[in-house]
């Protein structure tokens, strides 16, 4: 580790911890609390990944995400940050984005041909001739893109959380330990975030140097240790904000959703590169990230510095490399800085300042794998002025400190407004939604005296809006020294054919995109910053244009001729920083709804299939029977014999009160005053508009109280309709949601009344208990409601009980029948015998637009009704001619020939004239069926219409009269046997 | 109602598969213990199924009157609780709506199901089977945190408060047993294996799990 400095105090590295590691092939070695980068570094190694669109060669920028030039796989993860990654024993990284490695990467020649490759080439260059667009298109897609994702990646659990705070404070430097602890001590409960694993931001790199400021972060630790209602969250960032204050925490395990009743952003600021010819290469970087491989990695960042800066910020890097034995040199582009204690320390040690100067180009060694030197131009704004060679030979390292721009991003997201500030060059907090504090350098405020003071008055401001403080806040601190931002860090020779102008100067480091590429754009009528962006794709890189944005906007501005309040920002999104989709999606949580019964279905073989939210048996297996067959035998039984279904998923509704007759007259087309108790009805409702939402039986149980059943997907929309309709009406009914609280089974066929009679004492002849009847008794000893249906066609009775009991009373009845030959049926030999009888399916025959015309249930519709919901509707569409109409089909049964499926066209000289809704391929009647929807000029009974199925092949059907089974109803009568 | 234990919890499959002690409650078999690492379990996440409690709901203009009327104790703010004879709960839900629930020896419900409701009266039984379980232990909050929207730990001793619990609606009543929180959840009998498959599943991760209702016996008998 040739790079690593002697120990130094605040490092965050742990020398007693070695750890190795491999990179590229090669094994390296490093320290606990090293990052990938920081190791690689120390190592001596500053080529770290290759650029995204030439190949470059690239080293880190900021050291602390705000690039992507360092973006490695492990064989395991892809796409992981160099510059955060945390080092860890036995790690082998390889860089993305590479084709034969880092170091030999066979793309790297794509630069030579960076002439041809402007932006958006592929759009100009491609597009003709068409047929080979997949050709380009399959090319395009292998050279692009970053890493490549392992399916065969391990499992990793990320439940998502939730959590609670009076505070959320995001950031952790001075501003922000400052508000969280003011807004702690007026007692409100505080969460303090911050991406870092230290608390202290900037103190920790920026500060680090300064003995005052250690003192001060030392005193702030000791009183976040004291604040038991401060909660601090290390490794954290804030990753999005969201209405109400609800915001996305993402550490390296999961993700958090904060619900916090008001937030102090202390986000500080984001150091920003200058644009200058070659400003990619390796050895050219942040200020900040020269002082964080210094203070936090004990990392000497090159040997021979020039710092290249705008602000008095880079003096301060200045000594601070100086202090590790950097050789430094400094090229001011103001021809007189503040005479600041900075500059004097400057003087005192001897560091040779060049004032009034820019660097318009960096000199690079052979294949641009580092620079060598620099260009400097004396006078920054005079172009006659002389352009030298300065420091040639032996300068390695080009270290940038020209300028911030907030880190704004959940302010944006916040809803906050932003105004151009010109006394700092950035953009400062103007409005701010109620709840959201804005704090320290993201609020304009640069002066660490300042920023503690601004932190506090944030924390104190948040305790006052939650009645936790009452005196007059503090006065906002305002920075009163030079702007700590150039206010145009782009640096090209004026003369446009000047060799230094022919070198790449980047505005976006992620996609490669040049100055030029934003001036063609511009040229191109691209003169909208939001249309700029996604024409160039500045800023739509991994680092989201944290280094880019700003510069982008300056230029823009400026070939426009506006200011950068009129040129405006881009919309910020979430997230801050690339979060895995795993985070996202935690842990999975979809509810599904069994019934009873559920467990005797599977233990019984039913293979269980989705019905909604319910989970129903859709047949049950038999062995040496094929899916259809056991559909088959299980509709035969039924016919035959008996047959027990699980029907716990309809919706089980009570309405009760003085007003429930009228009531359901309203809600439903038919007519239910003359319901006798103990008598069931069909109901079938509709929406305002007339089309058909609901049906099923409506049990009178008293006077006042009705037993309603609903469709088992359709139940909970519609009893939220229902209590709707209650609050609107005011009508004097109390209505009851049952459905998870009832098992309910079908017995059915003509066995049913045999095997039912023991195990009840209701007295099941068809004197007492007739079709349609409902009555309460008890079924094997529990309390139970039986109701006579006939849905499928059959004698037979739906059985309530309460759902503890559910799986006693289906035992008994599959015991009772046993010997009559009982068998339970699942939900497909169900739809294949009402379909038999001619029953539709709400929601299957018919659709989002049916009416009970079309469905062939106008006999539903109660004569002289005054009112209910959708029949003013139904009166207009009566008036009208129906388009389509509901009938059977069927088919000649070709064995084993073509059939068509559900919602297969009917076509008749070249016209669509309607669609199969449901489809029998086997019936017990002996050949297939169908319903469907018709033109009604072909419905009559005997037509034949054909139906499309696949490969266009025609298939004949004739249509026929409804029901198919059992026209006159003799099933629900009395047979002689039982007479 | 048979006399043999007919009944069945919604999680009973769960329940089986863990192979615990089991007892009879209320008609209904319940898990006594779980193994020798309840205790444990239980100060850390427990999850306990104590849906043998028999429960009752009433709704209607005179279900309070006719409540105070049997004797009972009735809350007067909606989502207040108070407590039956013997350990049971009584909860207003509603300005009309009540839950009752049972005791482990409190024959409370059946006693209220017995008595017939006079005709005239605006008042209507709701057959209520939710499934009752109970979550304790230190970590309890922390089951919420990953499963619910609400500040769980935040909320009033003995209020009732209907949210959502990974994915699934439910009412939670927040209780003390020995001076510890934890946490009753009535669920629609439907969605309570899919509940309870996500709740064991994180008490496990969080150094618990499943519990047998031994462990908290004491709070359902009323003397806790």
């Amino acid at each position: 580790m040739a790079k690593r400095l002697p120990p130094r105090e605040g490092e965050w590295i742990d020398r007693e911890r070695p750890l190795e590691f491999r990179f590229e092939g090669r094994t390296y070695q490093g320290f606990a609390g090293d990052v990938v980068s920081s190791a690689l570094w120390a190592n001596g190694l500053l080529i770290q990944g290759r650029s995204f669109k030439y190949h470059r060669p690239r080293g880190p920028v900021s050291l602390c995400g705000h690039d992507a030039n360092v973006i490695v796989e492990d064989g395991m993860r892809t796409n992981l940050r160099g510059d955060l990654l945390p080092l860890a024993e036995g790690m082998d990284l390889r860089a993305v984005n590479t084709v034969g490695g880092l170091w030999k990467d066979k793309l790297r020649w794509t630069e030579r041909f960076s002439k041809f490759l402007p932006v958006g080439f592929y759009y100009k260059a491609f597009h003709t001739p068409r047929r080979l667009f997949p050709f380009y298109e399959n090319q395009m897609r292998k050279v692009a893109g970053l890493g490549e994702i392992n399916r065969g990646a391990e499992f990793a659990s990320t439940p998502k959380d939730y959590a609670f705070c009076d505070l959320l404070v995001v950031g952790a430097g001075p501003s922000g330990l400052a508000g969280a602890i003011a807004a702690a001590e007026q007692g409100l409960r505080v969460l303090l975030v911050d991406e870092n694993p230290r608390l202290g931001g900037s103190f920790n790199w920026q500060l680090a140097g300064d003995p005052d400021a250690r003192r001060q972060l030392q005193e702030l630790l000791a009183r976040v240790e004291e604040l038991e209602n401060l909660e601090v969250r290390l490794g954290t960032q804030a990753a999005g904000y969201y209405a109400d204050h609800w915001v996305a925490l993402v550490d390296d395990r999961h993700l958090t959703k904060v619900r916090a009743g008001a937030m102090l952003a202390a986000t500080g600021c984001i150091e920003q590169p200058a644009v200058f010819g070659n400003n990619d290469l390796p050895g050219v970087m942040l200020g900040s990230a020269a002082q964080r491989l210094v203070h936090q990695f004990a990392v000497k960042p090159v040997e021979n510095a020039l710092v290249f800066t705008a602000n008095s910020d880079g003096y301060r890097v200045a000594l601070d490399l100086h202090a590790a034995n950097v050789s430094v040199g400094i090229v001011d582009t103001r021809p007189d800085a503040d005479p600041t204690e900075l500059l004097t320390q400057v003087d005192e040690q001897g560091i040779q300042v060049l004032k009034g100067s820019v660097v318009p180009v960096a000199t690079h060694t052979r294949g641009k794998k580092g620079i060598k030197g620099c260009f400097t131009w004396l006078g920054a704004t005079d172009e006659s002025k002389q352009f030298a060679k300065f420091w040639p030979g032996n300068r390695n390292g080009i270290v940038m400190s020209v300028g911030w721009v907030p880190n704004a991003g959940l302010l944006y997201q916040a809803g906050v407004r932003f105004r151009y500030a010109a006394h700092v060059e950035q953009f400062v907090p103007e409005t701010l939604p109620e709840g959201v504090f804005a704090a320290g350098r993201v609020n304009g405020v640069f002066e660490l005296s300042d920023r503690i003071a601004d932190g506090r008055r944030g924390g104190l401001a948040a305790a006052k809006l939650l009645g936790r403080y009452e005196p007059e806040l503090p006065p906002a601190p305002r920075h009163d020294s030079a702007p700590p931002s150039h206010p145009y860090p782009v640096f090209v020779h004026p003369k446009k054919s000047h060799p230094a102008n022919k070198e790449k100067a980047f505005v976006d480091f992620d996609e490669d995109l040049q100055l030029k590429d934003i001036v063609d754009a511009h040229q191109e009528g691209y003169d909208n910053i939001e249309l700029l962006k996604r024409y160039s794709t500045a800023g739509m890189g991994p680092s989201q244009g944290k280094l880019a944005n700003m510069n982008a906007v300056r230029i823009l501005a400026k070939l426009n001729g506006k200011s950068i309040d009129e040129t405006g920002t881009t919309t910020s999104r979430p997230f801050y920083q690339p979060v895995p989709l795993g985070h996202l999606a935690g842990r999975r949580f979809h509810p599904l709804r069994r019934t009873p019964l559920h467990d005797w279905h599977v233990g019984a073989g039913a293979e269980v299939f989705h019905a909604g939210s319910w989970l129903r048996p859709e047949y049950y297996r038999a062995e040496g029977q094929s899916r259809d067959d056991c559909i088959f035998t299980e509709a035969g039984n039924v016919r035959e014999r008996a047959g027990l279904i699980d029907v716990s998923t309809l919706g089980k509704l009570r309405i009760c009160g003085p007003d429930a007759v009228p009531f359901l007259e309203r809600v439903y087309t038919g007519r239910f005053a003359k319901q006798p108790v103990g008598k069931l009805r069909y109901g079938l409702a509709c929406d305002e508009t007339g089309v058909i939402i609901e049906d099923g039986v409506i049990a009178r149980l008293a006077e006042d109280q009705f037993y309603v059943t609903a469709t088992s997907s359709g139940a909970a929309a519609f009893y939220r309709e229902l209590q709707r309709w209650t609050l609107i009406w005011g009508m004097d009914v109390t209505l009851i949601n049952e459905t998870g609280h009832h098992a309910a089974m079908n017995l059915a066929g003509p066995e049913s009344r045999a095997i039912l009679q023991p195990l009840t004492d209701v007295d099941l002849s068809a004197e007492e208990f007739p079709y349609l009847g409902v009555c309460e008794g008890t079924v094997a000893g529990v309390s139970a409601k039986l109701l006579r249906v006939g849905f499928v066609g059959e004698w037979g009775y739906e059985i309530h009980v309460p759902a503890s009991y559910g799986l006693h009373v289906w035992e008994a009845i599959i015991s009772a029948g046993a010997d009559a030959g009982i068998r339970p049926f699942g939900v497909e030999a169900q739809r294949l015998l009402r379909l038999e009888k001619g029953h539709l399916i709400v929601g299957q025959d018919t659709d989002a637009l049916t009416n009970p015309y079309e469905a062939a249930a106008a006999w539903a519709i109660g004569k002289n009704k005054p009112f209910f919901v959708g029949g003013r509707s139904l009166e207009i569409e009566q008036q009208k001619t129906l388009t389509r109409r509901l009938v059977g089909l069927t088919f000649a049964d070709p064995e084993g020939g073509p059939l068509p499926e559900e919602c297969r066209l009917i076509i008749h000289e070249g016209e669509i004239v309607g669609r199969i809704t449901s489809m029998a391929r086997r019936s017990t009647l002996g050949h297939p069926l169908a319903l469907a929807f018709l033109r009604p000029d072909l419905t009559e009974a005997g037509t034949t219409v054909r139906v499309r199925i696949d490969g266009g092949v025609m298939v004949e059907a004739t249509v026929a009269a409804l029901p198919f089974y059992d026209p006159d109803n003799q099933r629900q009568q009395e047979q002689p046997e039982h007479a | 109602m048979p006399d043999s234990p007919a009944r069945r919890s919604p999680v009973q499959h769960q329940l089986d598969e863990l192979q615990p002690e089991w007892t009879t409650i209320s008609g209904m078999p319940a898990a006594l213990r779980i193994g020798p690492h309840d205790e444990e379990r239980a100060a850390l996440a427990g999850l306990c199924d104590a849906s043998c409690l028999r429960k009752l709901g009433l709704k209607g203009r005179d279900a309070g009157a006719w409540l105070a009327e049997q004797g009972m104790t009735v809350p007067a703010d909606i989502y207040a609780t108070a407590s039956l004879a013997s350990g049971g709960i009584i909860a207003r839900l509603g300005t009309e709506e009540f839950l009752l629930e049972s005791g482990i020896a409190d024959e409370s419900v059946p006693a209220i199901e017995a008595v017939p409701i006079p005709a005239g009266r605006n008042l209507f039984r709701i057959e209520r089977q939710d499934a009752t379980f109970v979550l304790c232990g230190i970590r309890a909050d922390a089951v919420f945190a990953q499963t619910c929207g609400l500040d769980v730990g935040k909320m009033d001793v003995g209020r009732v408060v209907f949210t959502r619990v990974a994915g699934v609606s439910c009412g939670i009543l927040p209780e003390l047993f020995e001076d510890r929180r934890c946490y009753r959840m009535w669920i629609d009998p439907s969605y309570a294996a899919s509940l309870w498959q996500s709740l064991a599943e994180i008490c496990g991760d969080l150094g618990g799990g499943v519990v047998g209702l031994q462990c908290i016996l004491q709070s359902f008998s009323g003397t806790g």
